[in-house]
């Protein structure tokens, strides 16, 4: 226990829980600009008087920024008067909420049983040795992440892989590669 | 005024008290971990585990939680208890095999040593007496949970030194791991 | 404009003459419907670029007055998509491109030759079998919650009250007390086809039971079981089935407002619901003082974020209510303490959906299908290594023979068939001994498995029952919400063993130790999730303890386990062409050309490329 008679309001103090990993704090703080912080409030505005406005939220502001910059989750904090950890633990227990700025194109393979059973751990190794990343990671020039996600309902075409919104089904390795390359060369992926 | 059954004894409680409530007040003893009285109960080290054999809903329950209710038949020490719980305290000990607290409790239910090895330990058993006292007595919620599942941890949003702590130390005296330090910075 | 329930039948009767025609009334007449499929499925096989191009032939051929392009919702037989009903004929094509429209529409339309070549073939030799109604993946299929499958537009609110839409709702509105409500499902047997089996008409009565004036229904379409696509498929292709379930509910129960809580991602049965709801409302089907009777109900959608435990009612409820979503005690239970801490009724997508057709057509008639305890039919998507994978509605008491080998064609590539996984995380695996065995809650829960949401996995010879096993617990540690020791760490312990087995480090004793400690995390942990997530394991203890033993002796019969095989080149069969080496991600493939070649073990890393990409079948696995 720390000694602490003398309260001092300015006084800042770190939490810290042996064994437990940290995260590297990133090199740039994000800071939002004008117009972002017009929109976040604007966002916050919609869904302000709704009953249950935090996932909502969070949902519209991740697909707005492609992902949860800090100074927004203080603003939504604030703004429903909710304390941030709430904010920050709900944020940061849904997969589809991110703390890190995803690339412009983001690779879900699924890892569904189905998808499972027909070999989308293939493509997922792949895919990581093609891109050079592994699961849950950014390429550098911030053009692909790749991510495995739980099952997206397609069985019936399995395996299959999300690119973006764009569904592909019955993708093998030599498919995965290629649609890759062709997102690379400039040719869209888009149905 | 309620009237149920613990281990074959009748007992009378008031209206609203949990099984554990009950249990302490008339000196059946139930190990706990994640319970303190002044907070409210969370259920998450599976400890205080009971048999509910009647009168309620079938099976092992967190006593810390489960409310008494009008003829309810719990029992707290049969063998199936007895294995659950065994379990639970050999998956504590893996995770945390140094905690004088988990120690002393793997010792009087009788497990010496653990069969488990879960690859990687931290000293936080994700408990939450922390999260709870910061929030219900401090009034700060500086700390919460994070993430889930295996990579679920105590954390201060972004991991960062929080605007909200007032250092008090509160999850720090209450860690029952003794996991957590508060560093002025 | 609001409805009068007279106006229901003025649609019904306005749309009738289509509505026979698409039923198979009319041949000859000269007018076609192509239902063609828009279901996610069909959507990622390009099915929009078909339906570009039919417009754009008919119009070439002015045809537009004779024939119409329909988009419908999920055919089943994702297989073999884009797939496409010409009605009233009922002639069905598969695995359309844009480019074979031009021919088939001459073909069919200007010629009249129905084209053999995008027909259905039961086998390779097979000819191509022209109707739908002959091809055993439909042939033996019972359609109840399905009814409309193919045979409406899913955004058309009209096409749906003319196929009986809306009708048990006014029914019960307007003549059925709400206790008559809930005996009439008690009276079905109506069984929560969420998971668990737990019957509805019970559940509707302790809520409306509960004391409380504000209560809540929801519908649970957080599909989360990997492998399962029900819920999805029932939305996209019927959104106001579930809809009409949910108003007749929230009469039975006493509900004035209810949510849909559906999984992030299924954005196109997203945007199909909240274009039923929206035209609903304008219908004033729901909205205040529906029909005029007093009653009013309002649906608004919630949408999840990717958590499989938001499936678990309690966490679904955090999940809507905007807190940390881990699931919490029960009791109280969602009847009795739900959302905003007010009595909540929450069923399952397919359970709503069938609601309104016992209304419609009577518990008893309902209570005739199915087996002696397991009443009316279950949606199951069968998929994994089977021919025809897809979704499909069959009467309890099927046998799993009938399902697999009737409706799913058997296992391609001749491989033999080993076992069917159902319930997904918290299922079991049942062996190929039991293909017998009726699919009720009953058989299924003594099979070791359980009926779950309806996901059958099937798989051949060349899965691993270990991998497999590895897989769901590796699924439930990341999904669990860890909260409780048991279920957290157990996850992490099974996890444990099971990655040791897989490398062949694996000791006889493990197996007894991940049995006791399968028992104590059922027992311990809080929730649905930590009470079931050690099935998996169980089931293919059971059934596989063998393949666990050859594990341990460091062979994986289905050369699966990466640690346990070897990729060699044969011989005999390599000619030293060379692509095995280029594709070789590693580089581990050494030879000259037209020279044999040989893989270098320190170097590969099993990915199985070679073994992919080479002609001759040279690449072995031992």
């Amino acid at each position: 226990m720390v000694e602490n008679h003398n309260y001092n309001p300015h006084q800042k103090w770190k939490f810290r829980v042996s064994g437990q990993k940290y995260n590297i704090p990133a090199k740039k703080q994000a800071v939002l600009s004008n117009e972002d912080t017009l929109k976040t409030s604007e966002i916050i505005n919609i869904y302000i008087n709704t009953k249950g406005a935090l996932i909502p939220l969070l949902q519209t502001t991740n697909a707005h920024f492609n992902y949860l910059p800090e100074p927004v989750l203080k603003n939504i904090s604030l703004n429903l008067k909710m304390p941030l950890s709430n904010v920050y633990g709900v944020a940061t227990f849904y997969n589809a909420f991110s703390l890190v700025p995803k690339g412009k194109y983001v690779i879900n393979i699924c890892t569904g049983t189905a998808c499972h059973v027909k070999g989308s751990f293939n493509l997922l190794s792949t895919l990581e040795t093609t891109l050079g990343i592994k699961m849950g990671e950014t390429t550098e020039d911030m053009l692909f992440t790749l991510l495995g996600v739980r099952c997206l309902g397609c069985c019936g075409i399995a395996p299959v892989m999300k690119i973006n919104e764009d569904i592909h089904g019955f993708v093998d390795r030599k498919k995965s590669v290629e649609l890759i390359e062709k997102i690379k060369s400039g040719i869209t992926t888009s149905i | 005024m309620i009237k149920f059954i613990i281990n074959d004894r009748e007992l009378e409680v008031e209206n609203g008290k949990t099984i554990l409530e009950a249990a302490f007040a008339s000196g059946i003893k139930i190990p706990t971990l994640c319970y303190n009285k002044e907070l409210s109960p969370y259920g998450a080290c599976r400890l205080c585990l009971v048999e509910i054999a009647g009168g309620g809903r079938i099976g092992l329950h967190a006593a810390c939680l489960y409310k008494v209710t009008e003829g309810l038949i719990v029992k707290t020490d049969t063998e199936r208890v007895k294995k659950a719980r065994k379990i639970v305290i050999e998956l504590l000990l893996a995770g945390n095999p140094d905690s004088e607290k988990i120690k002393l409790i793997a010792e009087e239910y009788g497990v010496n040593k653990t069969r488990i090895n879960l690859g990687t330990r931290t000293d936080c058993i994700l408990c939450g007496l922390c999260v709870r006292v910061c929030a219900e007595v401090v009034g700060m919620s500086a700390i919460s949970f994070a993430g889930r599942g295996t990579r679920k941890k105590v954390q201060t949003p972004f991991d960062k030194i929080s605007d909200t702590c007032i250092g008090c130390g509160a999850c720090a005296y209450i860690c029952p791991t003794k996991a957590i330090k508060i560093e002025q910075v | 404009m609001k409805l009068t329930i007279e106006d229901l039948d003025k649609i019904s009767d306005k749309l009738k003459k289509t509505m026979l025609l698409r039923e198979g009334d009319g041949i000859g007449s000269g007018i076609f419907h192509l239902m063609l499929c828009a279901g996610t499925g069909c959507i990622s096989n390009k099915s929009s670029r078909v339906k570009e191009a039919l417009d754009r032939e008919i119009k070439k051929h002015g045809l537009e007055e004779k024939i119409h392009v329909v988009i419908t919702g999920c055919n089943g037989f994702c297989a073999v998509g884009p797939v496409m009903t010409v009605l009233p004929d009922g002639i069905f094509y598969e695995n359309l491109t844009e480019a074979d429209i031009p021919f088939l529409v001459e073909e069919h339309f200007i010629n009249k030759r129905p084209v053999k070549k995008f027909m259905h073939r039961q086998n390779s030799l097979g000819d191509g079998i022209p109707y739908l109604k002959d091809i055993n993946f439909f042939a033996n299929q019972t359609l109840i919650v399905l009814r409309n499958r193919g045979l409406i537009d899913p955004e058309k609110i009209d096409e749906y009250i003319a196929r009986d839409g809306y009708k048990a709702f006014a029914k019960a509105l307007t003549k059925m007390k709400s206790e008559e409500i809930i005996n009439e499902i008690k009276k079905s047997s109506l069984r929560g086809r969420g998971g668990a089996g737990f019957p509805t008409g019970l559940k509707w009565e302790s809520c409306r039971n509960s004391p409380g004036d504000v209560k809540y229904i929801i519908c649970n379409a957080d599909e989360g079981d990997p492998g399962a696509y029900m819920d999805r498929s029932i939305i996209e292709l019927d959104p106001h089935a579930v809809l009409e379930g949910m108003l007749i509910g929230a009469i039975a129960i006493g509900a004035k407002e209810g949510y849909v809580y559906i999984r992030t991602e299924y954005p196109l049965a997203r945007e199909r619901l909240s274009t039923a709801i929206e035209q609903a409302r304008e219908y004033g089907l729901i909205g205040e003082n529906i029909f005029n009777t007093g009653f009013s109900f309002d649906i608004s959608i919630k949408q999840g974020a990717g958590a499989f435990v938001c499936g678990e009612e309690t966490s679904l409820i955090a999940s809507i209510e905007g807190r940390y979503p881990e699931p919490r005690m029960r009791p109280p239970f969602p009847v009795q303490k739900g959302v905003w801490g007010m009595p909540t009724c929450i069923n399952n997508v397919e359970t709503w959906a069938t609601v309104p057709k016992i209304i419609n057509y009577g518990a008893e008639w309902f209570y005739k299908i199915g087996s002696e305890k397991s009443k009316g039919t279950k949606i199951f998507s069968l998929v994994g290594k089977i021919t025809n994978t897809g979704l499909i509605e069959v009467p309890m008491g099927i046998t799993l023979k009938e399902i697999i080998y009737d409706i799913g064609g058997g296992i391609p590539d001749n491989k033999k068939f080993k076992a069917v996984q159902t319930g997904g995380p918290s299922g079991g695996c049942i062996p190929s001994e039991l293909i017998n065995l009726p699919v009720d809650y009953e058989r299924l829960a003594e099979a070791g498995a359980i009926m779950g949401s309806g996901g059958m996995i099937v798989m051949d010879e060349d899965t691993c029952m270990v991998d497999v096993a590895k897989y769901f617990i590796e699924f439930t540690a990341d999904e669990s919400c860890g909260k409780c020791t048991s279920c957290r760490d157990g996850a992490s312990a099974l996890l444990g063993i099971l990655e040791k087995i897989t490398r062949g480090e694996g000791e006889e004793s493990d197996l007894e130790f991940m049995e006791e400690l399968s028992h104590a995390i059922k027992d311990a942990s809080m929730c649905g999730l930590g009470q079931t997530l050690p099935n998996p394991v169980l089931s293919t203890l059971h059934y596989f303890k063998d393949e666990y033993k050859e594990h341990i002796n460091k062979k994986c019969p289905a050369k699966v386990c990466k640690a346990l095989i070897k990729y060699h080149i044969l011989e005999s069969k390599c000619t030293g062409c060379t692509l095995c080496a280029i594709k070789c991600p590693v580089k581990a493939i050494s030879g000259d050309k037209k020279q044999l070649h040989k893989i270098d073990q320190n170097t590969c890393i099993k990915c199985g490329m070679c073994k992919e990409v080479c002609k001759f079948k040279a690449v072995s696995v031992d």
